[in-house]
């Protein structure tokens, strides 16, 4: 079962990873958009510190990790 | 297993660096400042108070303005973001030395200094800062670094960022008599004895990821962060009630280690629509495991308006050591009735707006956007809140050349 998992998610890696490819500056329309980022945008921050607080988890890649309040 | 799967990264990074950027345009010397204005309003209610044993009120209100000021100047930036939080809260009466009305004030006032260079050859970024967050009975000191890499076309970037929090929990910094820090607070009833030797806590992470540009619409993120916390983890103002109705203080154990994985995937579908999507996987020593998948979607209206729905959910199965009100036995060693670190469901709907105008308020003056953001967070033990942030974002041209829209 673990195998099968592993393979799983290394298939879907490859086909990832396979299916890149390299964007010229005027294909960028899309990926470019404020919206498409994928950092945290502005009203989330909040949002995410309430969850941290009010969840015993934590986000990843949001920037908070725990640590600098009385909180989890 | 391992060595296909190190052999297939080895195997597209070779091909990914044998791209190149077009270099034909000249480049100016970047000189902006951008900034930012927020607010953000958070009304919560509840019955599980960790305060007072698991029961009783959780009412609280949060004010809290924040500004970020980031300045770009060529290859360098530097950004400080400063907040207040204002929180009333009746439970606050149940744990400052301080006694007054029913509804008392707290504040958590913060600040950030951040410094990023790009190197020479605009693939790799450091990054350094410091920070400080101080309540009545908390103080936190935050050192991080961090850096960036990203191949010449672009399409994928790498980062990994080490932050460290040092704390505090002492009462007294902010009180007029004492202005130094003091002692930990207990709760009322129980300030005959010290319960815990220890009053700092220092927090270590290690965060990194890589997000991917698929093709023309669709890009990931994958985000792995670790965490290692030690120190005093119990909060000292914490009540707990044993089976047999003895009253006691919190304790946790004194060092936690945290796991958390994350992936992200952002889809511009037809020519309007973007959906973001997060799915994240939390663990730690404590027991605790978390499960969140959000998605929010992005609906342009217009160039200028666009709005959209957002929702999470979240499944948590419970620390070992919290158990509710006087449900405790007395000879456990840790212990805790904080309902943060129980069992239970989370769910958040809400809807944002963004109106993007993108024109210069005078000369150097850029109005980018303001942004409305609406969040009802709803947890299955009866806590709930609601949530609303207002922004208002601005670019301030340092340069002599402007562009953009003129008023």
């Amino acid at each position: 079962m673990k195998t099968r998992i592993k393979l799983s998610l290394y298939i879907a890696l490859l086909m990832i990873m396979g299916s890149c490819t390299t964007l010229k500056p005027y294909q960028r329309v899309y990926v470019d958009d404020t919206a498409m980022q994928i950092g945290v945008h502005s009203g989330e921050a909040f949002e995410h510190y309430v969850e941290s607080i009010r969840e015993g988890g934590a986000h990843a890649g949001s920037g908070k990790s725990g640590g600098g309040c009385g909180c989890n | 297993m391992r060595y296909l799967i190190f052999g297939t990264f080895a195997f597209y990074s070779y091909f990914a660096k044998s791209q190149s950027t077009d270099s034909s345009a000249t480049q100016k010397k970047i000189n902006k400042t951008e900034i930012e204005v927020l607010y953000s309003h958070y009304l919560q209610d509840g019955d599980n108070s960790a305060v007072t044993g698991g029961i009783g009120t959780e009412k609280l209100t949060v004010y809290a303005p924040g500004i970020y000021l980031k300045r770009t100047v060529g290859k360098n930036s530097f950004s400080i973001k400063g907040g207040i939080d204002i929180i009333s809260s009746a439970s606050t009466d149940n744990i400052d030395y301080v006694v007054s009305s029913a509804s008392r004030l707290d504040a958590r006032t913060y600040a950030n200094l951040d410094y990023s260079r790009t190197l020479k050859n605009e693939k790799f970024a450091i990054s350094g800062g410091a920070g400080f967050s101080i309540e009545s009975d908390y103080f936190s000191r935050a050192v991080r670094l961090g850096g960036e890499f990203s191949p010449s076309n672009k399409m994928r970037s790498y980062f990994v960022n080490v932050q460290m929090f040092f704390d505090d929990l002492r009462w007294g910094r902010l009180n007029w008599e004492h202005r130094k820090p003091v002692k930990l607070i207990y709760p009322s009833e129980l300030r005959d004895k010290e319960w815990f030797t220890v009053h700092n806590r220092n927090t270590y992470a290690l965060n990194s990821g890589l997000t991917q540009i698929i093709n023309k619409r669709n890009v990931v993120g994958v985000f792995l962060e670790l965490i290692y916390q030690k120190g005093l983890l119990s909060t000292p103002f914490h009540r707990v009630y044993f089976s047999d109705s003895t009253l006691v203080v919190e304790n946790l154990p004194n060092n936690r280690l945290k796991g958390v994985l994350g992936f992200k995937w952002n889809s511009f579908v037809g020519g309007r629509t973007i959906s973001r999507n997060v799915l994240n996987v939390y663990m730690d020593d404590f027991g605790i495991i978390g499960l969140a998948a959000e998605n929010e979607t992005v609906i342009k209206i217009s160039p200028r308006f666009s709005l959209g729905p957002h929702l999470r959910f979240y499944l948590q199965q419970g620390s070992r050591y919290f158990a509710p009100f006087m449900e405790h036995r007395p000879t456990e060693n840790y212990f805790t009735s904080d309902f943060d670190l129980s069992k239970f469901r989370t769910y958040i709907f809400g809807f944002s707006g963004r109106y993007t105008p993108n024109v210069y308020m005078g000369k150097k003056l850029l109005f980018n956007n303001i942004t409305i953001r609406y969040s009802y967070f709803k947890r299955s033990n009866r806590l709930h809140a609601h949530i609303i942030t207002l922004s208002f974002n601005a670019t301030f041209n340092n340069s002599d050349n402007t562009s953009g829209d003129k008023k």
